[in-house]
């Protein structure tokens, strides 16, 4: 063997496991040990055999690692982020982890992270309750199941039960065996060094607590959701007048059937073309998409410097174009290292020699002409984990055309997709540059995953300069 | 001198009476022309606030409908107040029960579902009164066509009413929707942390502001003027729909003296100042921020200073806004600077007389005699832009509409009516869309006359410069003429379909015998054999075109001309593909394909002097135009939105185009 392991250059391991998120950060250790950081580890419901491809990265992981994660960072709660510590959760059970992380939403004792908490539990009920409604169709109507159908990719965000099981991998994560520390991470502050690494440090670039989803008009939710069928759960908050009118004046179907008019007007069967007894019940699915995205902003970004003024690997969570604007201005304090020097957002963007691509490059995850402008590194790799093919079964747009072609232009045709092989060079890179990036990219035989290694494949002369 | 849809309906000589069934002779009492109905002037909260106390009723006038049933059911609407989310009825409200008549209606109020049937009936029907004195013909509503009904093949089928449903929806949005020919109005609570001026938890109905009426009842008139005008093919089309509503919701609101007075008062007559404008559907907006796009389009606070100052209209904002509601927003803007310069020119002349020459008037209280005439002049202002705005509709191309069409449709219809544009509406309106960079294509110049659609006779490339359309003895125009006669929508809409498929024949016929070539260049379409494939062709292998619609335009001028035009809408229908090469191939004939991705349309509006069978104007867009085709392409690439919606359902907007709020922002 050339050289220790620890000394290697840094590694990013993306899985190729479909259409989800994991991925292994392997840096210098301090001591003989690499520091191994593990963020996100979780596919989409519905691929096939999650339980068997989950067991396997899970595997993958335990043999790299040597059965010891210095960090396991959890982005946000959607299953497909965190799916593996549910279906693999007894490969999880023999690793030992350091510390870890999650978005500040997570943390137990903030009440407005609480109150946040409750509400999403109670709007996925109510939906829920919603798309049992709609399954059930109603003679003359094409569009309840249509509309449950609708409902479901919302509600499928969240894993099975509408999200209980992954809470419970969540919780899990949080009281596991080997008793790690728990930090809920928020922006600002200071910058976090990698406790295991020999140098590295992270900036959490969100979520920022004041962007909050707004808790103001959950009640238009709650409301619509009253009407739903599945009224909340008692509490006086959640309480809501759901009725329009004093009960004097509401005429039951019952009774408005025995009138003529509605019966020769509404409900004769030959005025059924302009019924509207579902169409509010569409609003449904744009309200559960809100609702998630609002969970975007919940979600946890990491700016990793792998030392001081070194490469950045840039893994923005579930963060959406405007807030890439924000980023620039961020900036943190450093202790100990050259006195109280600050970092700035904008410089560490410019550093990043790694882009993680947020959302499996759906377009409301895209840097923007903004985020791209920032990101002026030479050096830039991008890493987009995604299934083209799978999402497009599911009528899905991802990755966004318009967005790979941004990112192909400021990686300089370096893009590494989890669902392709290594890619072609494009005629407006060298030969040379190319054989450099070649070099630095190692695919695993059995397909499981891709490394990139910042500054060169140990062993090898030369490498990035 | 412009004549003005006033509060009381009286409508010209020569438009259709306002009624369905015939007067019996000797009646002692005669039925009465209007009905007056009281409605909310603004959305109901403001009532709580102490400054407007008094203003927020309105009496309106509409036309008397003899017919009128429970519901209200009358000749254009039904109203059906069915709430599926309360699970529920609310039972139909009768406007001829003698008490209400004595009334003029319920008393305004949010707690009596009778009074939302109310209001929205009478809202809608002030609009489509407006619309027919303006248009000089009766309305009709999007027909259904035949696979609609469920069958293969056949005519159109009549739709007599626009059904409403007042509280159809629970969430903060209302609707047209064109599959089932209804308005859908919802309701929501207020926000609890952040109700503005509103209850905190109390119900905000969006059926009772008039705007919102107003703009959605809009939607369903213009769709039934234009059929196509639902088609995207440009990013202006939808966003012309939704400019269009809010131009006949705000100008129809400034057109009530009553509601302006209070506001010119307080304003002490400067219409550009915020309060006014901060009042359109305000309600609807402090929850949930309707009307922000437009707000902002036409003035906003500054955060320094906290006054609020008239937006600097921006030209490269066209160039880079698309969502619809924000690109008309523009459109919406140069409409209301228009009206502005319109009014301060109806007014200097008071505002001199009452400030003595010094142009500053004294402090205080404005006279209120000195607010009557300011509030009638804004009103009398935008009476006749609200008329200037739809008359143009008559002038537009049928399909692929622009804003820069739009110009050119205003100043064509206005000067057809009012031949010297002394009170300078005209200029004021070109100025105002071109302080937007809003310019029409192909013009020279801005000046009014450039800017008149042209006619055939100065059209180089038309051929055959003299009667193209052959001798006016045998043009089915001339026979067009008996429209007067029928006061009955469905023989008016029968008597259109007839007259279509004469228009047909005769098309066909000047193919047969003429230049297909030539008539196709005059008309935009693709008539001779050489029309690329792509071009739908009928059973014979010819192409295929269809007479669109045929419509009259009376009018009666301020001076008292009659202007009777017929405008005829002819359409053609060419298979579109996103990738130019094989559109190419296809078009040569080198490439079958059941269907193209998407329909691209050409065609032309004509309209014809009714009593000469004169073409006086030919609006052309040309089936055969690449630049079209490549902005059409354009413009359905660019589509994609980067909403959540987008992502998981594709470029539609949750299935209905005419939401208030797209559920997918």
């Amino acid at each position: 063997m050339a050289r220790p392991a620890s000394r290697d250059a840094p590694r990013v391991r993306m899985y190729r496991h479909g259409l989800g998120d994991c991925f292994l950060v392997t840096l210098p250790g301090v001591s003989a040990r690499p520091f191994h950081m593990l963020i996100d580890c979780g596919l989409q419901m519905g691929a096939p055999d999650e339980a068997g491809t989950m067991e396997r990265v899970a595997k993958d992981i335990e043999a790299t690692t040597e059965g010891r994660l210095d960090i396991v960072v959890v982005s946000h709660d959607h299953w497909n982020q965190v799916s593996g510590f549910a279906l693999a959760r007894s490969v999880f059970d023999r690793v030992a982890i350091g510390e870890v992380w999650f978005g500040w939403a997570e943390d137990p004792t903030d009440p407005l992270a609480g109150a946040v908490a409750a509400n999403r539990g109670r709007h996925l009920r109510g939906l829920r309750a919603l798309a049992n409604r709609l399954a059930r169709s109603s003679p003359g109507d094409e569009r309840g199941p249509a509309l449950a159908a609708e409902l479901s990719v919302p509600l499928g965000f969240y894993g099975p039960r509408d999200g209980a099981v992954g809470r419970r991998a969540i919780e899990y994560l949080k009281d596991h065996p080997s008793g790690p520390r728990v930090r809920y991470g928020r922006v600002g502050g200071s910058a976090i060094r990698l406790s295991g690494s020999a140098s590295a440090s992270a900036f959490v670039l969100a979520p920022s607590p004041e962007k909050a989803p707004s808790l103001a008009n959950p009640s238009a939710l709650l409301h619509f959701l009253a009407a739903a069928g599945n009224p909340s759960d008692g509490d006086d908050e959640g309480a809501v007048q759901s009725d329009a009118f004093d009960d004097r004046y509401r005429l039951s179907p019952k009774r408005a059937e025995r009138l003529p008019f509605f019966r020769r007007r509404y409900l004769a069967d030959d005025e059924a073309w302009r019924r509207v007894d579902r169409d509010w019940m569409a609003a449904g699915a744009p309200l559960a998409l809100a609702l998630d995205g609002h969970g975007d902003n919940l979600s946890l970004a990491l700016a990793i410097e792998v030392e001081p003024g070194g490469a950045v690997l840039l893994f923005p969570g579930a963060a959406r174009t405007e807030d890439w604007a924000g980023w620039a201005r961020l900036n943190w304090r450093r202790a100990g290292v050259q006195d109280e020097a600050t970092a700035t957002g904008a410089d560490l963007l410019a550093r990043t020699a790694l882009y993680k691509v947020g959302h499996h490059g759906a377009a409301r995850a895209a840097p923007g002409p903004e985020g791209i402008g920032l990101m002026t590194s030479p050096d830039l790799v991008a890493m987009l984990s995604v299934d083209q093919e799978f999402a497009e079964k599911s009528g899905w747009r991802m990755p966004e055309p318009r967005l790979l072609d941004q990112l192909l232009r400021v990686s300089r045709g370096r893009l590494l997709r989890s669902d392709r092989p290594f890619p072609e060079r494009p005629e407006f890179a060298s030969a040379g540059e190319w054989r450099v990036f070649r070099d630095a990219v190692v695919f695993d035989p059995n397909g499981l995953h891709v490394d990139f290694h910042l500054g060169g494949r140990p062993g090898l002369a030369g490498g990035l300069d | 001198m412009r004549a003005s849809p006033s509060e009381e309906s009286h409508p010209p000589p020569d438009a259709a009476p306002a009624t369905s069934s015939r007067v019996p002779p000797r009646q002692l009492a005669t039925t009465p022309v209007s009905r007056r109905l009281r409605v909310f002037a603004f959305d109901p909260l403001l009532g709580a606030r102490v400054d407007t106390m008094g203003v927020n009723q309105i009496t309106v006038s509409i036309p008397w409908d003899d017919s009128l049933a429970p519901g209200p059911v009358g000749e254009y609407l039904e109203v059906i107040d069915h709430d599926p989310s309360g699970g529920c009825y609310y039972a139909p409200v009768n406007l001829n029960d003698a008490n209400l008549l004595a009334t003029d209606g319920l008393a305004p109020s949010e707690g009596n579902p009778g009074f939302h049937q109310q209001m929205v009936y009478a809202v809608a029907m002030t609009t489509i009164r407006n619309f027919e004195q303006a248009l000089g013909r009766r309305v009709i509503w999007r027909p259904r066509q035949a696979w609609e009904c469920g069958r293969k093949d056949g005519p159109d089928e009549y739709v007599q009413r626009l059904r409403i449903y007042p509280h159809a929806l629970r969430e903060a949005n209302a609707y047209y929707s064109p599959v089932k020919r209804a308005l859908l109005f919802g309701y929501f609570p207020a926000s609890s942390s952040a109700p503005g001026r509103n209850l905190p938890g109390g119900t905000v109905f969006t059926c009772l502001s008039h705007d919102i009426i107003a703009h959605e009842t809009t939607h369903a008139l213009l769709d039934g003027m234009h059929l196509r005008f639902t088609e995207s093919s440009n990013p202006d089309v939808l966003a012309f729909h939704e400019a269009f509503s809010d131009v006949v919701a705000l100008m129809q609101h400034f057109s009530f003296p009553a509601v302006l007075r209070h506001q010119i008062a307080l304003t002490r007559g400067d219409l550009a100042s915020q309060n006014l404008l901060g009042q359109l559907a305000q309600q609807f907006g402090e929850a949930v921020g309707r009307y922000g796009a437009l707000r902002d389009a036409i003035g906003s606070v500054d955060p320094r200073t906290r006054v609020w100052k008239p937006t600097e209209p921006d030209p490269a904002a066209y160039q880079t806004t698309h969502e619809p509601h924000a690109r008309g927003a523009i459109l919406v803007a140069a409409v209301f600077d228009a009206f502005l310069t319109i009014y301060k020119a109806r007014v200097a002349d008071l505002l001199r007389i009452a400030s003595g020459g010094t142009g500053v008037l004294p402090d205080g209280e404005l006279h209120p005699d000195l607010v009557s005439r300011l509030a009638g002049e804004a009103a009398k202002s935008a009476g006749h832009v609200l008329t200037m705005c739809v008359r143009a509709l008559d002038y537009c191309p049928p399909v692929d509409l622009t804003f820069g069409d739009y110009l050119r449709a205003l100043i064509t219809a206005d000067t057809e009516l009012v031949g010297e544009d002394d009170r300078g509406y005209r200029v004021a309106m070109i100025e105002a869309f071109r302080r937007r960079g809003l310019y029409p294509e192909g013009v020279r110049s801005l000046a009014p006359d450039s800017l008149l659609w042209r006619g055939v006779d100065e059209n180089p490339d038309s051929p055959g410069r003299d009667a193209p359309f052959g001798p006016p003895e045998q043009s089915p125009v001339i026979r067009a003429g008996g429209w007067n006669l029928w006061a009955d929508r469905k023989r008016m809409f029968d008597y259109a379909g007839k007259l279509r498929a004469e228009f047909r024949e005769w098309i066909a016929d000047l193919r047969r015998t003429g230049d297909p070539t030539a008539l196709g260049a005059l008309l935009g379409l693709a008539l001779d054999d050489d029309a690329p494939a792509g071009v739908d062709r009928d059973p014979e292998g010819r192409p295929r075109f269809e007479v669109h619609a045929v419509y009259p335009a009376r009018r009666v001028g301020p001076d008292g001309q009659l202007i009777m035009n017929l405008v005829v809408e002819l359409t053609q229908e060419r298979k579109g593909f996103l990738d130019p090469n094989r559109q190419d191939r296809v078009d040569r004939g080198l490439g079958g394909a059941a269907t193209g991705d998407f329909v691209f349309r050409g065609g032309s509006t004509l309209v014809f002097d009714l009593e000469t069978a004169e073409p006086r104007y030919i609006i052309r867009k040309n089936i055969l135009s690449g630049a079209r085709l490549r902005r059409h392409r354009e413009h359905l690439a660019n589509m994609v939105g980067r909403s959540l919606w987008a992502t998981y359902f594709g470029p539609s907007n949750g299935g209905e185009p005419f939401a208030l709020t797209h559920r997918d922002d």
